[in-house]
């Protein structure tokens, strides 16, 4: 009787080993954010019912609009001021990031009367697609002749 | 060197060199056994950082922020006896479901185990961006420098050893018109 209660002890706590050994704790590999902190992702993932871009009409001055720009930064504002100061019917361009915790820019646009701010943020990101085109091919073809020289 | 490209652009691909192109690195750690004095977190942050060799042509980044799916996934396993003696576990004893995304460097120092002590864990590695994390960064120096000709720069990219740095600098273009076409598109949808 109390031999093969023992060995029924042992077979338990053979099968508590295993079960044991089978399961895993799984980890994120990384420090996990602090309690108070937003997702890391929310950086360039757009929340629920969040617009990438809107857009509000300035009444200060006229034909003016601020566009705001969600889970963008630098990197796209400044190109995109830059190529709408390039705009001779744009009278004003600016752009700033409100609060650097916070992931979007802000894009500020005037234009002459017979043009729209809308038009002029269309025609500069038309000019720019056209732009980062030719600058890939260049890049392409640079890097192309690069290991040519290399190999030869 | 670059020559005639203005300086939002030149500035906005060596911004997106640094953390916007995609890299390869551990995100999730299954932890099977653990008798080490290094705690399971610290174990996989610790293998999280390590650098992955990246192979872009054939694995695709995910769009959602759920991580389920088997494609865009690779198994790393480390696996080890009990040991004998004290030794460094390093990077080299990662291996890799995929011949290539594999670490950079096999010296690199994962944890330090006594006799009898044992580790066993599933690492599964991602694609990911520099944005996210930083274990994801491509490139450790991205630095745009003048010279003494007119609207000349230089470009000077030092990479983790995840991509060669070519393929960042090329990545990074690529990545830079993606987003403006992309946002073309949204723009119209405004106007």
């Amino acid at each position: 009787g109390g031999c093969q209660d023992l060995s029924r002890v042992q077979s338990v706590a053979d099968e508590v080993t295993k079960v044991k050994r089978s399961i895993s704790r799984e980890f994120h590999a990384g420090v996990e954010p602090a309690m108070n902190a937003p997702a890391t992702f929310e950086a360039f993932l757009l929340l629920d019912g969040e617009k990438k871009i809107t857009h509000a009409k300035d009444t200060k001055v006229p034909n003016a609009a601020i566009f705001t720009v969600n889970k963008e930064d630098h990197t796209l504002g400044n190109i995109l001021m830059q190529q709408l100061l390039r705009d001779p019917q744009v009278l004003f361009a600016g752009y700033k990031v409100p609060h650097p915790l916070e992931h979007k820019f802000v894009l500020r646009v005037q234009t002459t009367p017979d043009y729209s701010p809308q038009e002029a943020l269309s025609n500069a990101i038309t000019d720019l697609i056209s732009e980062t085109s030719s600058l890939e091919a260049r890049f392409r073809e640079s890097l192309r002749e690069r290991r040519d020289a290399v190999n030869d | 060197m670059m020559r005639n490209i203005p300086l939002p652009y030149a500035n906005a691909i060596r911004r997106i060199c640094l953390n916007g192109v995609p890299v390869f690195a551990i995100d999730k750690v299954s932890v099977r056994e653990n008798s080490s004095v290094m705690a399971d977190e610290a174990l996989a942050h610790r293998l999280g950082l390590i650098p992955l060799k990246t192979d872009l042509t054939e694995f695709k980044e995910l769009k959602s922020v759920d991580t389920d799916h088997d494609t865009s996934k690779v198994m790393l396993i480390l696996d080890l006896e009990e040991s004998d003696a004290t030794r460094t576990v390093l990077s080299g004893e990662l291996t890799s479901e995929d011949r290539f995304v594999k670490p950079v460097s096999a010296d690199i120092p994962i944890v330090v185990l006594a006799p009898g002590q044992k580790v066993w864990i599933d690492a599964y590695a991602r694609l990911g961006r520099g944005t996210e994390h930083a274990k994801w960064n491509s490139a450790n120096i991205a630095v745009l420098t003048e010279t003494d000709e007119d609207e000349e720069r230089i470009l000077t990219v030092e990479s983790t050893g995840a991509l060669p740095p070519e393929q960042i600098v090329l990545s990074a273009v690529e990545e830079l018109s993606n987003r403006i076409s992309g946002f073309k598109e949204l723009v119209s949808q405004v106007a």
